[in-house]
């Protein structure tokens, strides 16, 4: 590869592991909370763009917002409060222990994470769909559904991995050594933890 | 407007928005500063050293709350972030919120800008002596280093 190139790939992929300003290192830090902190506060504006853009007067912000927006809201609001109150799982993620700081990880947390997952609440502040009780009830129960099956399958795991098996799980020894679970979540599918 | 039109250029900068941006950016890091957290141990590294984070993960306890609650750093400045934006809707109404979804494209370029320049600045600062650099992107396997970039 060509010097100018293999620069160019360093600068994108990231260098230094642990770039830090004293105790601050700043590959989590950027990672966790000016991005992610940020995409709740743009749904929030887009959320009161919308009740200014329905209401005449300037109500309250409870009558003047769709249900597709609540869910939104709801949704996004409580996947960045999960991540945040459980920050200490990113320290064991590829992110952390193994890629350099470069433009990769700096545009993505501050710029993708912030901007581009808000999009959602972008486009119902300009189109206000109404979804109705039945469907905002049937969007909610599939969401519940999936994220109580990422938080139990994942936690089958981590008892797995730190030598507890509560539930008495079967599992398969590999020739490599390693444990495979053959039931329970991790039975069912190669990543339920996705859901 | 074109691409090929100053003007188009122009409609990407928005003086205020960036200095909004970068306020918030210095919020998170007061934030950082100011509130009370615990430190704990990342994984082992390579020079089987460990980096210490200023973090959640052991229970730091507020006791002005509840007995039971549990606060941390990152979810605190979270609920700081939270409180005052419900705050100021609550009391100014939602038209009072709404700079971000008005001055969109000007957050974006002062978030594009915060990317590149760190980039920059931490891929320069990485040439000093002593260091650890990350092997990912650097393990000589071509293959293997595009790889990472197509599928981050």
């Amino acid at each position: 590869m060509s010097t100018g190139l293999k620069t160019v790939l360093q600068w994108f992929i990231g260098r230094e592991l642990n770039p830090s300003i004293g105790s601050l290192e700043m590959k989590s830090f950027n990672e966790m909370r000016p991005g992610m902190i940020l995409w709740t506060l743009i749904n929030l504006s887009m959320a009161c763009e919308q009740a200014v853009r329905r209401s005449k007067s300037d109500a309250f912000f409870l009558s003047g917002v769709t249900d597709s927006m609540w869910l939104v809201l709801a949704f996004q609001g409580w996947y960045v409060a999960d991540a945040l109150y459980n920050e200490p799982a990113i320290l064991t993620t590829m992110d952390i222990t193994s890629d350099g700081f470069g433009f990769m990880l700096s545009v993505g947390d501050l710029l993708w994470v912030p901007f581009m997952y808000s999009i959602q609440a972008r486009y119902l502040a300009w189109n206000h769909v109404e979804l109705g009780p039945v469907w905002t009830a049937t969007i909610f129960s599939l969401h519940a559904l999936g994220y109580w099956i990422f938080r139990s399958s994942n936690a089958e795991k981590n008892d797995f991995r730190n030598g507890k098996n509560p539930k008495n799980l079967q599992y398969i020894e590999t020739k490599r050594g390693t444990k495979l679970l053959t039931s329970g979540w991790w039975g069912m599918s190669r990543h339920p933890n996705y859901m | 407007m074109a691409v090929t039109d100053p003007d188009w250029w122009n409609s990407l900068w928005d003086t205020e928005a960036f200095l909004v941006y970068f306020g918030w950016y210095t919020f998170c890091l007061i934030a950082w500063v100011i509130l009370p957290g615990d430190w704990i141990e990342g994984q082992q590294m390579r020079n089987g050293k460990k980096m210490k984070y200023k973090i959640n993960g052991t229970l730091h306890r507020i006791t002005c709350l509840s007995p039971g609650a549990h606060f941390y750093v990152a979810f605190s400045t979270y609920l700081l972030a939270l409180g005052l934006a419900v705050g100021v809707i609550i009391n100014f109404g939602p038209s009072s919120f709404t700079y971000i979804h008005d001055h969109w494209i000007g957050l974006v370029t002062a978030a594009l800008i915060n990317s590149v320049v760190q980039a920059l600045g931490w891929y320069a600062w990485s040439f000093r002596p002593g260091p650890l650099l990350a092997l990912g992107g650097n393990t000589g396997n071509h293959l293997y280093d595009v790889r990472r970039l197509v599928f981050p």
